[in-house]
């Protein structure tokens, strides 16, 4: 599990999750809570900063959206917008895509200033200040894609794009983005300045979300307190500590030591946590998340990679069913595009009933292969014309799990003839590579989301951000555009067919994720929903467990 | 004397002023950049760029250098752009964990070193003296993290007596002292255990340099009771070339033990080096690097001026 | 009591046979070169003898105890600890005995030149040589690990930067010392070219030294190369070193792997003290150079 996650909609929410609490008695306070951070996503790293424009990794996130709330709650679980989180209170579009109405619920600040449409425009006028060092800067086309912003009363503002899109897709992926933030308090500071105080608790003083940060360890743990002013669902517990772990075997350590009050069960060492004194699991449904491999189609020194017939030999290559059951234990979910079938809210039909142009079958990816003018060399390495098919991989180091998935990959590969060879590397390493259009790397393992309104102009289009192997397609281009233009689902659906049988990068299975937890914290599961938001109300604690 | 120390400081300086560009070089030379620590994932090339020329990691190599110089000479170190902090705030908060660490093993072990060599030297040639150097020879041999990881899995996996890692009991809002000597208690009998190798094998050649010596037969001939010798003539005679091994050991109770710090999970200088080596995060690797050869140079000069001012007789380079 | 203070010279003499007493006068270094022997052979032989597939995964066997099927057990992946272990021996002697070997060779180089040439260039190379010993020698391996390709060639060099610095000091400082000896002069008188003199004269006075230091660099090397491994840059995997086997079981370690951490840190260890006693013991027989 690693940590490397797409970031399109800055969203983070407290889950409309249906509120299943069988299991919760009246609740108790818990006292200190103490978890580890990327519990019920990936594994943990640090929190450096909690300012929500400039959150870049999934930790800063969740806890940046912890101290403020978003305008559109998004449930990544079921993919629906959950209006009882939200700041919004209703969105139209009398025209149809062009123009959005915005309503805002009465909603107040931590110090009582109620929450306006001044601090919309105060957030969008930030947002072009920090320019493309914004966090959220081309999701949903933002900022560009905004031809004006317009108060009309403190509690309503219209937003005026540039051309007419999919009105699903900017609400989702660009409106979603413009959470107020609080002028009163930041106004006086440059952007140089809150750059600068990004980790400072003492900056963030005024929040209108659930929880206010006390102290942030720089390395080592963040913590929390309830936010007494929180006009939302209560929380029950006196103080919320998150901890900043180095590996997955500190977690499970930490949890089996009481230190930690859950933690994420490693799946490697699945038959050691299955039956320890005073904790239980607790299987979480699969998350946004899929694993991939990422192609560099400008390497000429791979120049296979641009034949569709090879892509897809590979996706035909991979068992994902034998990976799910062998490294997962079952416990995760084959992909072979880019979107998770669960929830099945965007699949395409032909998805919903199980139909992938591309899927495990080692005969047609061998034919494949033949068809696109291979045949084995002396070595046992298809080649055609005196290039090999070999390519070097990169993944990230540290996580058995990754290294796990290389290797069945790597025997999946070798198995029809095409030779994987394996690099670890830094996360830093990686990502500078991956971004310089001019560097020398081949494949890379990474993950990638498929959050809010899964369309594919970050991660396929021609120059795109997220696009980092430089795949460039004109069809995948004009589907893409449809999907976030075309009114209703067709565009999406059509778009989605396409790059499963493009393959673009090789999608792969997600492990989901298990949380080892104390026997008396329940809610465990509605704490945390498929793209990561946490819901802090859920966790409720009986009797034995408060500790203090 | 005065002047000694004048040429010394002065070729230490050019010294130090060689390590912290070499630093530099390497550290800019190393492809990526702390903004794609920062960015993560939306380390574009646009983002990236932008970030540099806030950052100011887009001018040329010299004149980042240059300015680097400027700010040190104002007393600022920097700022850590990927913690966001200023780096003096950083490297204190992370050094007061490695020096309590440090200093208690140290202690410990000087104690520990002082008990073993005297009977190392006083037993010379018979058996506990061989099993002493024999203990020592084991012991120096012993890779840190060998240690580290066996500590762990007898003290706090089979034996849930201490904490695995970390620095103190998270869940108390006022953690008690007790709660920070039992999350020490294995990192520093690691850093203990090896330590005293050489530490008590070092004074115990010491001790027996010194029975050997004129003055201890003329003393007991003399009629002087044996203890007294000891503990009063030869215990102080031997400590000095421990002083400077302590003194050569200083840039270490500094920075700490990487390997350690990191197996421990205990927050510490070492391993906040480990951490911005890898994220490339420039301006606090450079201010450590900086401390530690400052600290080199401190003490060994220390080590010296101390050993000239206990024995004129001693020679400097 | 009084005899206690006089220190004994020497250890006294064997009862048993002579062989016993030359075993035993010269047990620390027998005892090095016989733990050394037993490092060589499982690294260097032992792999070619031992069968299984170090990297054949197993998952059905995962965190296996050690068994019949499994000598050694098996890795959270269920691989064969022991021959991981031997792979891993294999992996780590091939880089750090070059490594050694190239640090041993530019140390003495390097010292030679500096106390054999003109009185500035030797300061000026003895200050360098302050800088880079001031440096901790993490950071450099962290810094060129991230640079470079991690290949065994790479690695070797890499590690070849880390012990010559104190070599190198200790080769010029005894060069100094001899330069202005009697046989050095009289070669100079007659000709003899600074080459010359250094390979003729001055390295086999200095040979007693060198070979002490070699074998504690040996010991080095080896922990050095560990240790990165440990902190995950050394081998590229699947390959594995002792280092990272220990990394990786240090990872699980909630779960009480002893088999996992036992093995690759005794073996570290093993080759550690071999380096150790080895010197100690030429240390005991040809006294402190000079």
């Amino acid at each position: 599990m690693h940590r490397a996650l797409k970031f399109t909609a800055l969203a983070a929410a407290l889950a409309g999750a249906p509120l299943a609490h069988a299991d919760a008695p009246a609740p108790d306070n818990c006292g200190t809570i103490v978890i580890p951070t990327g519990v019920g996503v990936s594994s943990s790293a640090d929190v450096t900063s909690m300012n929500p424009l400039l959150v870049t990794s999934l930790y800063n996130q969740q806890a940046a959206s912890l101290l403020y709330q978003p305008l559109i709650w998004l449930n990544a679980s079921t993919a629906q917008i959950d209006w009882s989180r939200s700041i919004a209170s209703a969105v139209t579009t009398p025209d149809n895509g062009t123009t959005y109405d915005v309503t805002l619920r009465p909603w107040h600040w931590s110090d009582g200033v109620p929450v306006t449409t001044a601090d919309v425009a105060y957030t969008f006028r930030l947002i072009k200040a920090f320019g493309t060092t914004y966090a959220g800067y081309g999701a949903g086309g933002m900022p560009d894609i905004v031809k004006s912003l317009d108060i009309i009363s403190p509690t309503q503002f219209r937003v005026v794009l540039t051309h007419r899109v999919n009105p699903t897709w900017f609400i989702y992926n660009g409106l979603s983005q413009l959470s107020p933030l609080p002028e009163h308090s930041w106004g006086q500071y440059t952007t140089d300045q809150i750059f600068q105080t990004q980790s400072s608790p003492s900056f963030f003083n005024v929040v209108d979300g659930p929880m206010k940060a006390v102290r942030l360890d720089i390395g080592l743990d963040l913590v929390l307190v309830p936010n007494p002013a929180y006009e939302g669902p209560k929380v029950h517990f006196d103080r919320l500590i998150f901890k900043f772990l180095d590996s997955t075997g500190a977690a499970l350590q930490g949890v089996e030591a009481g230190d930690l009050d859950m933690a994420n069960a490693p799946l490697s060492l699945w038959g050691a946590v299955q039956h320890l004194p005073g904790l239980k699991l607790t299987i979480l449904p699969p998350g946004n998340d899929y694993n991939e491999i990422v192609l560099n189609f400008r390497n000429k020194q791979v120049p296979f990679f641009r034949d569709v017939r090879v892509r897809q030999a590979m996706a035909d290559a991979i068992d994902q069913d034998e990976m799910v059951k062998l490294i997962d234990h079952g416990l995760g979910v084959a992909i072979y595009a880019p979107i998770v079938p669960v929830p099945p809210t965007f699949l395409s039909p032909e998805m919903k009933a199980g139909h992938y142009p591309v899927g495990y079958d080692p005969a047609k990816a061998r034919a494949l292969l033949r068809e696109a003018g291979y045949s084995p060399g002396p070595d046992g390495i298809m080649q055609k014309d005196g290039e090999k098919l070999s390519f070097t991989y990169l993944m990230l180091t540290g996580d058995p799990l990754i290294q796990q998935i290389a290797e069945v990959t790597q025997a999946g590969l070798a198995k029809i003839g095409i030779q994987m060879k394996v690099r670890e590397i830094e996360f830093n390493q990686m990502l500078a590579l991956l971004n310089n259009p001019q560097a020398d790397w081949q494949a890379a393992a990474l993950a990638e989301s498929d959050g809010g309104y899964p369309s594919g102009e970050e991660l396929f289009g021609t120059g795109s951000a997220m696009n980092q192997g430089g795949y460039s397609d004109p069809e995948m281009d004009r589907l893409i555009k449809a999907s976030t233009e075309a009114p209703g689902l067709s565009g999406l659906y059509a778009y989605e067919n396409y790059a499963s049988a493009q393959q673009p990068v090789i999608f792969q299975e997600r492990e989901q994720t298990v949380i080892l937890s104390r026997d008396n914290l329940h809610g465990v599961k509605s704490f945390v929903d498929a793209a990561g938001n946490y819901y802090p109300d859920q966790l409720t604690c009986t009797a034995e467990g408060a500790k203090s | 004397m005065i002047r000694m120390i004048t040429t010394r400081l002065a070729s230490s300086s050019l010294s130090i002023v060689i390590l912290v560009t070499l630093v530099f070089v390497m550290a800019h030379l190393t492809p990526g950049g702390p903004a794609y620590s920062i960015l993560g994932m939306k380390a574009t090339a646009s983002s990236v760029a932008q970030l540099n020329a806030r950052l100011g990691l887009d001018a040329p190599l010299w004149k980042q250098y240059a300015i680097w110089w400027w700010h040190l000479l104002h007393g600022q170190l920097g700022y850590s752009y990927l913690l966001n902090r200023p780096v003096g705030q950083l490297l204190w908060q992370y050094e007061r964990n490695t020096l309590v660490f440090y200093i208690s093993a140290i202690v410990i072990s000087t104690a520990l070193s002082i008990g073993l060599g005297l009977l190392q030297g006083v037993y010379y040639g018979r058996w506990p003296a061989k099993l002493i150097s024999a203990l020592q020879l084991g012991f120096y041999a012993l890779p840190p993290f060998f240690v580290a990881a066996m500590l762990v899995l007898w003290f706090a996996v089979q034996l849930p007596l201490f904490p695995a890692s970390g620095i103190t009991d998270l869940r108390a809002a006022h953690p008690s002292i007790g709660a920070y000597i039992a999350h020490l208690a294995l990192p520093v009998t690691t850093i203990t255990l090896l330590t005293v190798a050489s530490l008590s094998r070092y004074f115990g050649e010491a001790v027996r340099e010194e029975l050997g010596k004129d003055y201890v037969r003329t003393a007991m001939a003399k009629g002087v009771s044996f203890p007294s010798i000891l503990f009063r003539h030869v215990l102080r005679n031997a400590l000095r070339p421990l002083v400077t091994m302590i003194g050569l050991s200083f840039p270490y109770i500094f920075t700490g033990g990487v390997i350690v710090e990191s197996v421990f999970n205990y927050p510490g200088l070492g391993w906040l080096m480990w951490r911005s080596a890898l994220s490339q995060d420039y301006p606090v690797l450079i201010a450590i690097v900086l401390i530690i050869g400052l600290l080199t140079v401190i003490g060994n000069l220390l080590a010296d001026l101390v050993n000239g001012l206990l024995d004129p007789r001693a020679s400097y380079e | 009591m009084s005899e206690q203070i006089i220190p004994a010279q020497g250890l006294p003499a064997a009862p048993l046979g002579s062989w016993v007493a030359w075993i035993t006068q010269r047990s620390t270094l027998v005892a090095g070169l016989a733990i050394a022997g037993l490092i060589l052979f499982i690294g260097f032989v032992a792999p070619f003898l031992y069968p299984p597939d170090p990297f054949a995964i197993h998952p059905d066997h995962a965190l296996q105890a050690p068994s019949w099927a499994f000598p050694l057990g098996a890795d959270e992946l269920g691989r064969d600890e022991l021959a991981l272990l031997l792979s891993g021996g294999f992996a780590t002697l091939v880089v750090a005995l070059p490594a050694a070997a190239l640090a041993f060779i530019v140390g003495i180089a390097y010292g030679l030149t500096a106390g054999l040439g003109p009185a500035w260039a030797d300061r000026v190379m003895m200050r360098l040589l302050d800088a880079i010993l001031a440096l901790p020698s993490l950071i450099i391996l962290i810094f060129f690990a991230s640079l470079v390709t991690l290949n065994d060639t790479s690695l070797i060099l890499l590690l070849g930067l880390i012990s010559w610095p104190g070599l190198a000091r200790l080769v010029r400082n005894e060069t100094r010392a001899q330069r202005g000896r009697d046989f050095v002069l009289a070669a100079e008188q007659l000709g003899g070219g600074r080459f010359y003199i250094a390979r003729m004269h001055l390295v086999r006075v200095m040979a007693p030294v060198l070979v002490v230091n070699g074998t504690f660099m040996i010991g080095d090397s080896i922990f050095a190369f560990s240790a990165l491994s440990f902190l995950g840059l050394g081998v590229q995997p699947p390959q594995v070193s002792w280092g990272s086997l220990l990394e990786s079981a240090l990872d699980i370690i909630a779960l009480d792997p002893w088999w996992l951490i036992l093995p690759p840190g005794l073996l570290v260890f093993g080759a550690l003290l071999a380096a150790s006693l080895t010197g100690q013991g030429l240390l005991q027989r040809w006294g402190n150079g000079r």
